[in-house]
């Protein structure tokens, strides 16, 4: 049960040869959910989100060595986890046709294809309109909606300053709610 | 009477009686009789309800009366409380009571002390102000929705999404697993997307290879059976723009097994896998027409030399 253990006695512990491999074990169980429903609400399907998950966890298994402790392991791994999902979404944006219209788009139909997918559901209609947003802004918004995150927090996370961050939730929010309205 | 002598002479005296008093009571029998009889009415109102404490009064009056028979001087003095107490002492009687109760002195919660024996986390204490300043700088994110939109904050943050069975439970397992998978491909990461991205770079490559084989052959005048196929599916590729679609019929075991197969081609597709995505890569067609540009790619990355 060492994911009970602080941050900092776990990257202490990836330091050891002898503990290494239970403190990165520890550190997934530790962070694993947290940051699949963040990947997920980015990324939408399970299988994507399941591969972005699994990539920047060996990311980490990389990189840990040289994390460098003045910034939290926490914010670091967030940070980690937004920029892959906004690769991910990226490349695939690319690959997918360039013919698909916004509310047509590639993360909208990946969403309606979701084997629990329900219009009449607000909070499905929520989740539609939330893939109208601009990706970095989607970031922006699920941070703070769904995981209640300080900017102060966020604004480490996603290396931008906590005004641009709060201009751009309320303009996300103004955005759905003027999708909710009309759809 | 001169129709009848007879009657004339009797006497007109009265045969019949009543009782006594009749006359006297007949007034009050009449007016009786003529209204109803009120029971109440006939008592002052109230008078049953408050009859057996005015007894008791005049009881305890007489009494009073009788005692102070006695002593004129002690009727004069009168009943006067003459004594005080110190303002709020009944209010304040009942704590004062039991305070005195829960407060005498016990043996054995004397024994015991007043040591805390409660506990915060490590350096909460340190980390207190700055906690509350935080906090108090970063409002509420519900009350925050709510004061720009009403109707996005009612909607609520519930998870709508769902996880397979189990997954949690293994996911630190299977990522530990792939962590230690040996492979080429599985060294330089094992996402869906590098894998799409080496495919790219294994078809242009093999096309590019294709086209190298078929200036070699030229030169020699004999182009194989499997050149000319090749650069038949990469012409028709090129004809119809369906880079994408074939692309995405190669399985990634098959991918894996080519670039294990090619060696200089699992170079430069891992090159191009890993190119910053940013950076695009050149159109399938670049390699058709010029054989050269992955190397002049590498020379722009300058990670040929």
């Amino acid at each position: 049960m060492a994911e009970h253990l602080d941050d900092k006695e776990l990257l202490f512990r990836f330091k050891q040869d002898a503990t290494k491999e239970a403190a990165y074990t520890a550190i997934i169980k530790k962070y694993q959910e947290k940051l699949y429903w963040h990947i997920r609400r980015m990324v939408v399907d399970h299988e994507d989100a399941n591969d972005v998950l699994q990539n920047m966890f060996i990311k980490v298994w990389r990189s840990l060595d040289n994390f460098r402790e003045d910034s939290q392991l926490y914010t670091w791994l967030y940070r980690i986890a937004t920029n892959e999902s906004l690769t991910f979404i990226e490349q695939q944006k690319r690959r997918s046709a360039a013919s698909l219209s916004d509310e047509d788009s590639y993360l909208s139909n990946k969403l309606v294809a979701d084997k629990d997918f329900d219009e009449k559901k607000l909070e499905w209609k929520l989740q539609k309109a939330i893939q109208l947003l601009p990706e970095k802004q989607k970031a922006v918004f699920n941070l703070r909606y769904f995981e209640e995150m300080p900017y102060e927090e966020m604004s480490r996370v996603l290396e931008t300053s906590e005004g641009a961050l709060k201009a751009s939730y309320h303009h996300a929010v103004k955005k759905i709610e003027d999708y909710i309205l009309n759809h | 009477m001169k129709l009848s002598p007879t009657l004339a002479a009797i006497p007109k005296r009265n045969v019949f009686s009543v009782p006594n008093g009749y006359f006297d009571q007949l007034p009050t029998l009449l007016l009786l009789q003529t209204k109803p009889i009120n029971e109440k009415a006939a008592v002052p109102e109230g008078y049953f309800e408050n009859l057996a404490d005015n007894i008791m009064a005049r009881i305890k009056q007489e009494d009073l009366v009788s005692d102070n028979e006695h002593s004129d001087i002690l009727k004069r003095i009168g009943n006067r409380n003459i004594y005080t107490v110190p303002v709020g002492y009944f209010d304040q009687l009942a704590n004062n009571i039991l305070g005195k109760l829960f407060n005498e002195p016990s043996e054995v919660l004397a024994k015991i002390g007043n040591k805390n024996v409660f506990t915060v986390p490590t350096g909460y204490f340190e980390n207190i102000s700055s906690s509350i300043i935080s906090a108090i700088k970063n409002e509420n994110a519900q009350e925050e929705t709510f004061a720009i939109s009403q109707l996005v904050a009612g909607i609520g943050n519930k998870n709508v999404f769902s996880v397979p069975t189990g997954y949690f439970e293994t996911l630190a397992t299977n990522t530990q697993n792939k962590i230690n998978q040996p492979g080429k491909i599985v060294k330089l990461g094992v996402r869906k997307t590098i894998i799409k991205y080496a495919a790219a770079a294994v078809v242009t490559g093999l096309i590019a290879t294709g086209g190298l084989f078929i200036y070699k052959n030229n030169k020699t005048g004999k182009p194989s059976a499997e050149t000319i196929q090749l650069m038949a599916a990469a012409k028709e590729i090129n004809k119809t723009n369906s880079f994408d679609k074939e692309l995405n019929t190669i399985s990634d075991a098959d991918i894996v097994h080519y670039l294990e197969d090619k060696g200089q081609d699992v170079n430069a597709a891992l090159v191009a896998s890993l190119t910053d995505d940013d950076k695009k890569l050149p159109d399938a067609a670049d390699y058709i027409i010029d054989e050269s540009t992955l190397d002049d790619m590498l020379k722009e990355l300058d990670l040929n030399n």
